[in-house]
């Protein structure tokens, strides 16, 4: 199952690398590995990461995290995911902060950082490229949501 | 009245309404104002507490910037340090916040930030001196972030309850002040209300008061209408009384100016008439005008008058003098034609301020006419009883007087002044008075023009002079014949002729007693008198022996002699018309008789009235003295107690008992008592009276 997993990401990872910016990219949303959902829609995916939600059904805080490279994945999430564009994006978080002090998703300096962090908080949710997931296969994280972008 | 209805009960309600409103107020305001501090201080806490967690916050922030080097490797153990004191001083405060338990979601926020910190401590703590891995940092640096977390929630949840606050007391201060205002307005409304009122009852009683004072100044009479219960209710029916006192005092005034036998006359300070004059007034000087001096009208026929009026009342009105002094410097007299009018006057206000002066006219002509008589009479009669004293130094006094006039007219100035002076000692002495005041006149009016008399201005002393002289000479001229002898001279004549003349002697010696002619004189004089006085002609004739005799002797008999006068003038004399009816001489007459004879005096009184209806006389005697009356002579029943025809008594007689007490008198002489009457014709007294004890003395030519 695992040597199938990291076989798939290698593959999606040598079948995508080329095409980074010709080619579509697939995301992946990932979450804690403790956490009770397997998957996710996007619906969900949107109101907790976007802090709708303060807390999962288990109670645990909702602590969204994304990366700081701008690289296509992030457009993808926002449009695809979160259904919205960036610059309504950032006056949600404004007006999150403002209305309820809650603070924007921490920001991580690439995939493996947020890889890293999912890991260690168990009520963290991000996102980041599905080729990104070839690295982190040891890593106490899983995936709720593909999509392609 | 009723006290709930009074005045002063009124004002009393009215205000303590208006106390109570204010009172009610003022509490309203003071529980709302109370709960507004009470938020404003839960406010003010929370505000201080805000500003805490937002310095704590400001720290916190740039504290999280430094969190990876303070954990880095090698550790920077300030920093740490100072991390921890910065979660440490964020925990004390909301350790404190919570002690003062603000309720509800902030209350909420607190427990959940201080979970957060401790948490957030806890981890702080734990990690101490130690260089953290990447995740381990990442954790402490998260739960950090989330401690700091909270506590901005928690001040979003506290300005929220601030801001909450803050509506409350806008609300809770909106309300009480609408309230203030619409109590106030009501209360205003109902408190202006009741003073209306109020004052409407008080105001409207007291125009119609001052309407009813204004008629009655002006001598009106309006009663003022009210029913109210209230003070003023009380004036207004005193007013009333008062009003319909003064309107009775006025008229019952008026009815005594207008029947007031004097002129009464107000003047006020400005010499103008002030009020109303008395009738007598009017009937005198008529009208007095308004606006003019009141004494110009009355001297305007009387030259000199109103001059001397004017100054005096000048004089009175400063006031510089006492009133009675300035009054007496007014003039006393005024003289308009005959009459003479005599004037008094009297203040009118206090003794410290005159308000006028009441002017008292009255008619003196006929009073000063019986002065100037009386003056007269008693000077003629003290010059008489001179002219019988020493009759030549009256003699004399003429003599010189009437010289000294003739040469006065001749001469000059020198002896007219010499000549008047000496008269006016004289006639001063003499006891001519009036002669002195003429002659003092008339030296004044030389001294004054510094002229001899014209000799027709001696005229009217002479005249004056030639009057008194008449008068006094008419009642002494007698006097100037008569013999003047002492008593002792007296003794010795009669002594003298005792041995040699006995009977001139005992003539002599009568001269000591009185004439019975005179006595009887006197008697009639008042019968006449008591016929004047009841309207009847009665001529009184006194028929008299030339008798001497002591008038002691029969003193009892002459006093009561009086009441048979009387009743022959007052029931026997009829009255003229009567008479006349009768066929009598209208004048009826009365005869007084005196005769001695054979040692007996005998005395009558006689009338030709109506005479005695000796039947009704019987008959009224009976009544009173019974059955044994029946038989009684005349004399008895005419002296019977009770005894009298006549109808009525009068002022004179007729009780029926003045000749009974006559013939009481005449018995205790000794002597007898008579009675004879004619019906239509006239009765008739007797007396007898013996003279056997008596000292008396008749004429021989009598005898």
């Amino acid at each position: 199952m695992k040597i199938l997993r990291i076989a798939l990401i290698l593959v999606l990872a040598a079948l995508g690398k080329p095409a980074v910016s010709a080619t579509p990219v697939e995301i992946a949303v990932i979450v804690h590995a403790s956490n009770p959902n397997t998957t996710m829609t996007a619906d969900d995916i949107r109101s907790h990461f976007m802090k709708q939600k303060s807390a999962w059904p288990n109670g645990e805080k909702i602590r969204p995290v994304e990366s700081e490279m701008d690289d296509g994945a992030r457009t993808v999430f926002i449009t695809k995911v979160l259904k919205t564009n960036a610059t309504d994006l950032e006056r949600h978080w404004l007006e999150i902060k403002y209305r309820s002090a809650e603070s924007p998703p921490k920001r991580m300096t690439d995939d493996e950082g947020v890889i890293k962090y999912i890991g260690a908080f168990k009520g963290a949710i991000g996102f980041v490229a599905a080729s990104s997931l070839e690295k982190a296969s040891d890593k106490p994280i899983k995936v709720v949501f593909r999509i392609k972008g | 009245m009723n006290w709930l209805s009074s005045i002063r009960f009124r004002l009393m309600a009215t205000t303590g309404l208006l106390a109570a409103l204010l009172l009610s107020v003022t509490i309203l305001g003071t529980v709302q104002f109370a709960s507004i501090a009470r938020t404003v201080d839960r406010v003010s806490s929370e505000s201080e507490l805000l500003i805490r967690l937002t310095n704590t916050l400001d720290n916190g922030d740039s504290l999280t910037k430094t969190l990876s080097r303070g954990w880095a490797d090698p550790p920077d153990d300030g920093l740490q340090v100072r991390f921890l004191a910065t979660l440490t001083d964020a925990q004390q405060h909301l350790q404190r916040a919570i002690a003062r338990s603000p309720q509800g979601d902030v209350m909420k926020s607190l427990l959940e930030a201080s979970k957060t910190f401790s948490d957030a401590q806890e981890k702080t703590t734990a990690s101490r001196g130690k260089a953290l891995d990447e995740i381990e940092a990442l954790q402490l640096e998260e739960a950090i972030t989330d401690a700091l977390g909270t506590l901005a929630k928690l001040k979003i949840s506290i300005g929220k309850g601030v801001d909450a606050s803050l509506v409350g007391v806008r609300k809770d201060v909106r309300a009480p002040v609408k309230m203030f205002w619409t109590v106030a307005a009501v209360g205003l409304f109902v408190a202006l209300l009741v003073m209306a009122f109020v004052l409407t009852r008080i105001t409207t009683p007291i125009n119609k008061l001052l309407a009813g004072v204004r008629a009655l100044a002006q001598g009106e009479r309006l009663l003022v209408n009210t029913d109210a219960k209230d003070e003023l209710g009380e004036l207004a029916r005193s007013f009333n009384n008062m009003a319909e006192q003064i309107t009775d005092r006025t008229a019952r005034l008026r009815l005594v100016l207008d029947s007031t036998g004097d002129a009464l006359i107000p003047i006020g300070m400005d010499g103008r008439l002030a009020g109303a004059c008395s009738k007598r007034t009017n009937d005198w000087f008529g009208e007095i005008p308004e606006g003019v001096p009141v004494w110009e009208h009355l001297g305007a026929q009387c030259p000199g008058f109103a001059e001397k009026f004017s100054v005096a009342f000048d004089q009175m009105a400063s006031e510089i003098f006492p009133f009675e002094c300035a009054a007496d410097l007014m003039p006393k007299d005024l003289k308009i034609g005959k009459t003479i009018y005599g004037l008094s006057y009297r203040a009118v206000g206090s003794v410290e301020k005159l308000a006028g002066v009441l002017v008292v006219i009255s008619d003196v002509t006929a009073q000063r006419e019986a002065e100037a008589q009386e003056a007269e009479s008693k000077e003629v009669f003290s010059v008489v009883g001179l002219c019988f004293r020493d009759p030549e130094l009256y003699t004399g006094f003429v003599e010189d007087s009437l010289r000294r006039l003739d040469l006065m007219k001749q001469g000059g100035i020198i002896r007219q002044q010499a000549d008047l002076h000496t008269l006016k000692g004289n006639a001063g002495m003499i006891g001519f008075g009036r002669m002195a005041e003429a002659c003092h006149k008339l030296e004044d009016e030389i001294a004054e023009t510094g002229k001899a008399l014209d000799p027709s201005r001696f005229e009217q002393l002479e005249e004056m002079f030639a009057e008194s002289r008449k008068r006094v000479e008419a009642l002494a001229g007698q006097s100037q014949d008569m013999v003047q002898v002492q008593p002792d001279e007296f003794e010795w004549l009669r002594q003298t002729l005792l041995h040699r003349d006995p009977a001139t002697a005992a003539r002599v010696s009568s001269w000591r007693l009185t004439r019975a002619e005179r006595i009887l004189e006197q008697l009639g004089g008042h019968a006449k008198r008591i016929g004047e006085r009841m309207a009847k002609d009665v001529d009184v004739v006194v028929d008299c022996h030339d008798i001497r005799m002591d008038r002691k002797q029969f003193d009892g008999v002459w006093a009561s002699m009086v009441h048979a006068i009387r009743n022959a003038v007052d029931h026997g004399i009829e009255s003229p018309e009567e008479r006349a009816d009768r066929g009598k001489d209208r004048t009826g007459t009365v005869v007084l008789r005196g005769r001695a004879e054979n040692g007996i005096l005998r005395l009558s009184i006689e009338d030709d009235g109506r005479g005695i209806d000796v039947e009704r006389l019987r008959e009224k005697v009976t009544q009173i003295h019974g059955a044994a009356a029946a038989s009684w002579s005349l004399i008895d029943l005419v002296c019977a107690r009770g005894a009298s025809t006549a109808s009525e008594v009068t002022e004179n007689s007729g009780r029926g008992v003045g000749v009974g007490a006559l013939r009481d008198a005449v018995l205790v002489q000794g002597g007898a008592m008579r009675v004879e009457t004619k019906p239509g014709s006239g009765t008739r007294f007797d007396i007898e009276l013996p003279l056997a004890n008596a000292t008396w003395w008749q004429s021989a030519s009598a005898a």
